[in-house]
């Protein structure tokens, strides 16, 4: 049995480094996942086929990870910068997963797209 | 000060603390310090004795809508309070990451709102603490839907 975290490293290098979007959630996500994203349906299988369309419409899509925060009792955080082509300003994301048994059993998360300008120099991330 | 049992759902065990207490800062723990931070900030609405007790002077902030350092933000929060006296932070989860070289990332999940009767926002801070302090944050925040694809809420 892998640990959460190893089980954490595993989807993030398939979903976020690879963009298998559809390949990680086949492996590492559970038929019955809890999703709270708002635009997305529950469950395993639904959500496969919303990430299907999405890349085959955003073939240039990246998540480049910015942090990752391996908590306790399975939860882990992934910060990262989405952005669907290159020269997007993009979404800032955070992703929230509860990891059970081997596999992805929840999931949260919050978008916000990057601003034109703000009020510090230091970058959404 | 021992928060009422159930103000603290993600560490129900914590034993009791004063959040205002920053007489040995070095010597809490990331999680002690977190738990400070949060008990005032985001439990009390108390934006003012959360940043001067437990946010570093030069702290890195990296929200777009806020300035960086402490004393430019508190004051940004500290007129938001004023302005909104039912402004609520509802936490819904902490996660505190691994303690590496001393330094930790704590992430708090909450339901943000101005106003009781606003659907408000989902946000996620991240916090990077060190030697007692809080020295860096980012957020994402999320304006909460009227409607969604599935039945089980943002949080």
């Amino acid at each position: 049995m892998l640990s959460d975290r190893e089980v954490a490293e595993r989807f993030i290098e398939v979903f976020y480094n690879q963009n298998r979007l559809t390949d990680a959630f086949a492996e590492w996500v559970h038929p019955d996942y809890i999703q709270h994203d708002p635009n997305s349906a529950t469950g395993r299988d639904g959500t496969i086929e919303v990430l299907a369309r999405h890349m085959e419409a955003n073939p240039e899509m990246t998540h480049d990870v910015k942090r990752v925060i391996h908590g306790e009792n399975g939860m882990v955080v992934v910060h990262y910068h989405f952005r669907r082509k290159p020269e997007d300003r993009g979404l800032a994301v955070v992703d929230i997963f509860r990891i059970k048994d081997g596999l992805l059993v929840e999931h949260w998360d919050v978008m916000q797209p990057v601003p034109e300008s703000a009020k510090n120099d230091n970058g959404m991330f | 000060m021992k928060p009422q049992p159930g103000v603290l759902p993600w560490d129900t065990d914590a034993p009791p603390f004063d959040p205002r207490d920053i007489g040995n800062r070095t010597a809490l723990s990331t999680r002690e310090v977190a738990e400070r931070f949060i008990q005032l900030f985001y439990v009390e609405d108390n934006p003012t004795d959360a940043f001067m007790c437990w946010m570093h002077p030069d702290y890195i902030q990296h929200n777009p809508n806020a300035p960086t350092g402490r004393d430019a933000t508190l004051e940004v929060l500290a007129a938001a309070v004023a302005n909104n006296p039912e402004l609520s932070h509802d936490m819904k989860r902490v996660i505190h990451g691994e303690v590496k070289d001393g330094e930790g990332l704590v992430t708090v999940h909450h339901h943000f709102r101005r106003k009781l009767d606003e659907r408000g926002w989902a946000v996620v801070d991240i916090l990077r603490i060190r030697d007692g302090y809080i020295v860096e944050h980012w957020d994402v925040m999320q304006e909460i839907p009227e409607t969604a694809k599935n039945d089980n809420g943002m949080f």
